[in-house]
């Protein structure tokens, strides 16, 4: 039942990565002027402009243009990058696992704090707990991200010598690939690595690292977390069955815990994934703050240098794994909820 | 919307009192302690826009002065000056002019081009549906902030350009708004006796349908505006929204990241606590007036 259901969803998001592809595509015509001068600036040669025409296929028709972009695109070309002639793919997979990591590990600050508080909120209900975490709460979306980035790294970073401001890693540290069965490999999540390798010194290192672009990018979605865990968990605390389970004797704890929080859970799992790709976006800010070399710094600096294949390919790929992350939590929440498989 | 609500006064049985549901509504909204700060700070926040302009001219072309680098707070410059010695009081009092004004322009902007997206989408039969919400999915399926940002990264930086990319990114929520509304009413009897007696599509779309949607679109507008001014201040920051050297919050806050291990915080503060204030504001109206309009979609 679930496959079938899964199968269906992922045939709906077909049309949606067509749609994704034709808007990104069209990027390149958002450049004002001439897209081959805009990219080598106007000191440029004829011939040099030539080249780029010639390139990105700008003298065929658009139809044409489009096709030859789609084929390439689902062989893994997103193009090349014109300031250092890499290939924007191979960008990615250097650099998406940094990004990964640094999300997994916001998000993961942002559930540990946000759903509890959440809850807690939610039982103590206009207590000075529920008042002072909903204050935060707003405050935390209130919030521009790299500001509180900023204001990190200068209190934590500058003033107080805690945490390292910049990068994922000390100079100094460095991580040994794994070796299962003679193989070498990495994954490129530095905390899986030093995991796996019993690396603690490493470990350590990366965690420091890791702390504050993590806190700063997670303060978002902890707080839309703890917001709307507070209201689902109210909701369900308002029903029927709750004062059944409370009439039948049942604890308080039990109500909650058996009882309550798997039900509130539900809407709360929608607004995971849909954070997962605002994280994405927000990642391109909090990245370029603590220098992390993920695919949000390099986005940066791509944007700086007008390097405009760079800024295309970084932004169909977050796209498609921003609609891959919605995908996903659809096909979750039917396993939590069978009620939607039967819509 | 023009019904009268009767509510027998407790004090004097004999009187009864009545309110239109708009003004039942407002006292609503103005009895939260929260929406009166909020409004508290949004009136600070328009005044400071409107004001300094017409009392403290200001032109950021000419304003430097190196010998007063990065002085800290003092009675002359309470909130100090920046890396060129300018002032970061008034810098910041003439930034919510930009802030405010792209952040209210950008969502006027998407309320009237979603509004009638939407209207038409839900009225005008399945065909045209499909199609303007498949662009609309199109706009959500990326992440908003991301999308603005590539769009400006794409067509150059500059105000005018971060206002147009905020608007298009929002276009959808607006859309789907109005024609939840539409496809909501559309079968309603006072609807086909309207569109019975000869109404035309329009009227019968801005006359009798669209009131119902601005609850809704009042709320997600106000919420808006706060989201449009953080969406700002990120294009700032990264160079692509206001460009130096105007006063614009974000940019204020690009060109402070500069001094970060100077030890002057004065530069990193007091933008961002602008930013905060305002966007709190509209947050802590928006919330007021969700649950003052629409007390379904409370939080």
């Amino acid at each position: 039942m679930i496959w079938r259901y899964a199968v269906k969803r992922f045939l709906t998001i077909i049309p949606v990565f067509i749609g994704i592809s034709i808007l990104v595509f069209s990027f390149i015509r958002l450049i004002p002027g001439d897209p081959a001068v805009a990219m080598l600036g106007e000191r440029a040669t004829a011939e040099s402009v030539a080249q780029i025409r010639e390139n990105l296929g700008l003298e065929k028709p658009i139809t044409e243009q489009y096709l030859i972009y789609v084929v390439k695109v689902l062989r893994g070309d997103l193009g090349k990058s014109i300031l250092r002639g890499d290939l924007v793919a191979d960008d990615i997979r250097h650099r998406f696992p940094a990004t990964v990591e640094l999300t997994m590990a916001a998000m993961l600050v942002a559930l540990l704090v946000g759903f509890p508080a959440g809850i807690i909120s939610a039982t103590r209900r206009n207590s000075i707990f529920d008042n002072a975490s909903r204050l935060v709460a707003l405050t935390g979306v209130s919030m521009p991200v790299f500001w509180l980035g900023l204001m990190m790294a200068w209190f934590l970073g500058v003033q107080l010598h805690i945490l390292p401001v910049s990068g994922r890693l000390n100079f100094d540290t460095t991580i040994q690939p794994i070796r299962i069965l003679g193989h070498e490999f990495r994954t490129n999540l530095y905390v899986l690595d030093s995991l796996l390798t019993g690396n603690l010194p490493a470990l350590r290192d990366t965690l420091a690292h890791l702390a504050m672009p993590a806190i700063a990018l997670g303060t978002i979605p902890m707080a839309i977390i703890a917001r709307m865990t507070r209201s689902s968990m109210l909701e369900v605390l308002g029903l029927d069955y709750i004062r059944t389970a409370h009439a039948k004797g049942l604890s308080e704890q039990s109500v909650i815990f058996r009882h309550a929080i798997k039900n509130a859970m539900l809407p709360v799992i929608t607004v995971v994934g849909l954070q997962f790709g605002r994280l994405l976006g927000g990642a391109l800010l909090t990245e370029t703050i603590f220098s992390w070399p993920g695919i949000g710094l390099w986005a940066f600096e791509a944007i700086q240098a007008r390097d405009y294949p760079v800024v295309q390919g970084m932004t169909l790929f977050i796209a498609a794994v921003f609609v891959l992350a919605n995908l996903t939590v659809d096909i979750l929440y039917t396993v939590f909820d069978p009620r939607i498989r039967f819509d | 919307m023009q019904q009268t609500l009767l509510a027998p006064d407790a004090a004097a049985p004999g009187r009864i009192k009545s309110r239109s549901l708009w003004r039942d509504a407002w006292h609503r909204l103005i009895g939260a302690h929260t929406v009166r700060f909020g409004m508290f700070i949004l009136v600070t926040f328009t005044l400071m826009a409107i004001l300094p302009p017409l009392l403290l001219p200001y032109d950021p072309q000419v304003d430097s002065s190196l010998s007063m680098r990065l002085e800290p707070p003092s009675w002359v410059h309470p909130f100090g000056t920046d890396g060129q010695g300018r002032d970061v009081l008034v810098r910041i009092l003439h930034g919510s002019r930009v802030s405010l004004g792209v952040g209210v322009g950008s969502v006027l902007l998407s309320v009237i081009i979603g509004t009638l997206l939407g209207l038409i989408s839900g009225y005008a039969g399945p065909k045209v549906d499909l199609l303007i919400m498949f662009f609309m999915d199109i706009l959500l399926a990326f992440p908003g902030t991301l999308l603005a940002i590539a769009m400006v990264a794409m067509s150059g930086p500059g105000l005018r350009n971060s206002l147009l990319a905020i608007s298009v990114v929002s276009i959808p929520t607006y859309a789907r708004i109005a024609r939840s509304t539409v496809l909501s009413l559309k079968q309603r009897e006072y609807v086909t006796a309207a569109r019975c007696i000869g109404c035309t599509a329009p009227r019968l779309l801005f006359w009798h349908v669209f009131p119902n949607s601005l609850p809704p679109l009042v709320v997600q507008s106000t919420l808006g505006v706060g989201s449009a001014i953080l969406e700002t201040a990120a294009l700032g920051f990264l160079g692509l929204g206001a460009q130096p050297p105007a006063p614009e919050w974000g940019a204020m806050l690009a060109d402070s990241y500069k001094y970060l291990t100077t030890g002057s915080w004065w530069v990193l503060l007091f933008p961002g606590v602008a930013i905060m204030l305002t966007v709190l504001g509209f947050n802590l109206v928006g919330d007021g007036l969700r649950d003052a309009l629409d007390p379904t979609l409370r939080m």
